[in-house]
């Protein structure tokens, strides 16, 4: 059996890529149309890709996709912010971590979501609420990533510092910050793809009919609107690919002095 | 001077004990103060005359959490009511749909993972599906799969499926070049070279996809169970409230606090003996 | 970081470090001079480290002290530098060469210590190469930076731990050289610790040889060469080869051969 095989080039990649989607697209609507599956709510691409091109001109929709946008950033901001500097504390001293060990450890597993109709009941309904709810879901893979990056900064690149007589808190400001900044940001990239689903979710779960989630629930309350259903969940998904993307590009051009960092 | 006075490294010795003692009370004092905090600021906003309507006291939580989940008798195995009715149909369409999408997942990741051509044809498709807002689909799912179990069970599946799917195409593409050599050196079968190499090489990849999926299937757990259900915890989430049942609200949440807690320690457990040979490897590298 | 570069003279005395029931170092006494070039050598295991980290007041011994100018030390003393065996860990990968260079002189005005980090990028030899990144840069490059860093600060005592240890071999001759030759100009006083025999007789005025862990002072050697010293002649003198034949035996624990013929023999018999 063949294990190793050449890697492919980002033009055959993006090539196949393109093909594989549109011929999975083409078998789908093939056998729909031919009725070699059916049943009803079965998603006809084409009528979901015209659906979609709809939806991107219609300003009902666009309004909610940032109402989406704004509540989801907003969360993010929160969650970096409490995670970087909880997390990075916990990192660097030991009493901090001590002290809050045991009630991350119990939060964590809690799912975020449940938590959302309590903070509508105590903030009213709002976005502030619903971007909490998405915090508390993002806040965890930030707040590891940063003790961690903490935990593990190079102690050769500390005691560098030490014998130039910088004083800890300089240690900890100009040498323990910037060597864990890149994985803090993995962190934040890892939670802005989770924050754009738990945003929508929140949405579809306290169901104020704000948001994408608000649009949807709307729509998916008449059967014939089902198209409008898949196009708006593909449509947040693209919206999803395109964040993760960006924040991809933005990890190279910011971080990209992070393979000087020994192993 | 003070080079001169300061204290050995603490070794092994009788003297250290109280001195060892006393750090671990101290310990135990600083884990202590922030649940304590904790516990009152939510005791205190129970009381508050504004939000306290809202806010069941602690002490309220676990009484009725013991009541509604605990408070059977012995031919119930001494689970309450709402345990039977609620958690134990909850838990076991989470589990259902988290070992479907495993399996689905381990199997078709591997098989595109092999196959760089097969992988880059469905790569967008993959990276969609991983950024998809599964719950949203739930009112498409109850008209595609009909009422009960099932529709819940695929939704479930459906949602945590992508980053079981997209670690184990990761982890199979990067089973390092030396290791693929040895398979091709000694002329490994095929069935070795999957079960010995492929797997356990990919293995710790998938550990870290089916964490993420494992708490993502409780929130999926709970969205599926909001619509057309008449029982779950993610019914209860929606019923209690809708009831004025503050208590009962808040004892669920506990329940599923609870939950997440067990199933993070069981798959720690798991992961330290499956992996216990890769935290060995990756050790030195640290 | 005073500006009036007079060399700095340490000294050790009764030197001891135990960690819980391990002795690592049982007793150092020993002087580094003002103005010349120490070379500590030792077989691996014998502590040079910790000896290192306690010289630098990066740790503190379990008994003894060392002498900075006079003073006891607590704390990195004013006016020392040092150099980490190795680069890629002590450069900070996020910097720019100028910037990893004037890392130290954030108190100074920006004028003057871009002045500084100029002249002693000019000092190594990488005058021009301030923008680069140090992972962009060959090994020897790199710890060109470390001891453009370490200069900088205008130190009275320069501190190398295995500084060449993990370039190539044209490389280390390369920065030997260099580094007789910056000692030669700035006159300042440098410690080297070294695994390594040649580049101990090369580099040194004097070496300290310690014996196995715990370690002691084995022997003080003065090394009397001619200086400037050259890669070629200096390691074809015949002091140089009696030299480094004589560290050798001390830290194989070998006798010292009879001068002369039998030299040879004993060698084979011991």
């Amino acid at each position: 059996m063949k294990l190793i095989s050449e890697p492919l080039s980002l033009l055959k990649r993006i090539v196949l890529g393109v093909i594989g989607t549109l011929g999975i697209g083409l078998i789908l609507e093939v056998l729909i149309r031919t009725r070699v599956i059916s049943g009803a709510g079965l998603p006809l691409p084409s009528a979901v890709v015209r659906q979609g091109y709809h939806l991107l001109g219609n300003t009902a929709f666009l309004t909610q996709v940032f109402y989406t946008l704004r509540e989801w950033m907003l969360g993010l901001l929160i969650a970096s912010v409490v995670g970087v500097i909880l997390g990075g504390l916990m990192g660097a001293i030991p009493t901090v971590f001590t002290m809050f060990s045991l009630p991350v450890e119990v939060l964590r597993p809690l799912p975020a979501i449940a938590i959302g109709p309590l903070l509508l009941l105590l903030l009213g309904t709002s976005m502030l609420p619903m971007s909490l709810t998405v915090a508390a879901a993002c806040v965890w893979p930030i707040l590891f990533n940063a003790m961690y990056a903490m935990r593990s900064v190079d102690p050769v690149a500390v005691q560098t510092a030490k014998t130039m007589h910088v004083s800890p808190l300089g240690i900890m400001a100009r040498v323990r910050l910037p060597a864990s900044l890149p994985f803090m940001f993995t962190g934040i990239r890892v939670s802005a793809s989770i924050g754009l689903i738990v945003a929508v979710s929140v949405e579809l779960l306290l169901g104020s009919g704000g948001g994408i989630g608000g649009y949807i629930l709307l729509a998916s309350t008449s059967a014939s609107n089902l198209d409008v259903v898949y196009a708006a969940t593909a449509v947040t998904g693209l919206l999803g690919v395109l964040v993760s993307g960006l924040f991809a590009l933005a990890d190279r051009a910011a971080f990209g002095w992070k393979k000087g960092l020994a192993q | 001077m003070s080079v001169l006075t300061r204290a050995a490294q603490p070794g092994v010795s009788a003297s250290d004990l109280p001195r060892r003692s006393r750090l671990i009370g101290r310990r135990v004092v600083l884990s202590a103060i922030v649940p304590i905090l904790i516990l009152l600021v939510w005791w205190l906003g129970s009381l508050s005359p504004t939000k306290g309507l809202f806010i069941a006291s602690p002490l309220a939580t676990v009484v009725r959490t013991f009541q509604d989940f605990l408070g059977g008798n012995a031919s119930h195995l001494f689970l309450g009511t709402v345990a039977w009715q609620d958690l134990l149909p909850s838990l076991w369409r989470a589990t259902v749909g988290f070992w479907l999408a495993l399996v689905v997942g381990v199997v078709v990741g591997t098989a595109l993972g092999v196959k760089p051509v097969v992988a880059a044809l469905f790569q967008p498709l993959v990276h969609l599906g991983r950024s998809l807002p599964t719950p949203a689909l739930l009112g498409v799912f109850f008209l595609l799969f009909g009422t009960g179990d099932w529709p819940k069970v695929l939704l479930i599946a459906f949602g945590v499926i992508w980053p079981i799917l997209f670690n184990t195409i990761d982890g199979v593409q990067g089973i390092g070049t030396g290791r693929a050599h040895v398979a091709e050196v000694f002329k490994l079968r095929r069935r070795d070279v999957l079960f010995r190499i492929l797997l356990p090489g990919a293995a710790p990849k998938i550990f870290a996809g089916a964490r993420v999926a494992l708490s993502l299937s409780l929130i999926m757990m709970i969205i599926s169970e909001l619509q057309k259900s008449r029982n779950g915890l993610g019914y209860l989430l929606v019923a209690t409230q809708r009831n004025f049942d503050y208590p009962g609200f808040w004892s669920v949440l506990l329940v599923l606090a609870l939950i997440g807690i067990i199933l993070n320690i069981i798959i720690v457990r798991i992961e330290r003996r499956v992996l216990a040979w890769h935290q060995g490897a990756t050790s030195q590298h640290d | 970081m005073t500006d009036n570069q007079i060399p700095a003279e340490l000294v050790m005395t009764g030197i001891a470090k135990v960690y819980g029931t391990n002795r690592a170092i049982d007793d150092i006494s020993a002087t580094v001079p003002a103005g010349q070039v120490t070379v500590i050598v030792g077989p691996s295991g014998a502590g040079k480290t910790t000896l290192l980290r306690i010289i630098c007041g990066l740790d503190a011994p379990t008994s003894g002290q060392v002498h900075f100018d006079g003073a006891p030390i607590d704390g990195v003393p004013d006016g020392l530098a040092m150099v980490f065996q190795d680069y890629s860990r002590s450069l900070f990968p996020w910097l720019r060469v100028e910037a990893n260079v004037g890392f130290p002189l954030r108190r100074i005005d920006k004028k003057l210590r871009r002045s500084r980090v100029m002249e002693a990028l000019e000092a190594v030899g990488l005058a021009g190469k301030e923008h680069l990144y140090p992972w962009e840069m060959s090994g020897g490059m790199q710890q060109r930076v470390a001891i453009a860093r370490a200069l900088a600060c205008h130190p009275r005592l320069l501190v190398m731990d295995e500084p060449y240890a993990s370039v190539d071999a044209q490389t280390r001759a390369e920065l030997e050289d260099l580094l007789l030759t910056i000692q030669a100009t700035m006159k300042i006083t440098v410690l080297v610790v070294t695994h390594d025999i040649d580049e101990s007789v090369y580099l040194a005025d004097n070496i300290i040889v310690l014996s196995k862990a715990p370690s002691r002072v084995s022997e003080e050697i003065p090394v009397r060469l001619a200086r400037p010293r050259d890669q070629i002649t200096t390691k074809e003198d015949a002091e140089f080869i009696r030299l480094r034949a004589h560290v050798l035996r001390l830290l194989r624990n070998i006798p010292e051969a009879p001068t002369g013929a039998g030299s040879l023999a004993a060698k084979v018999t011991a």
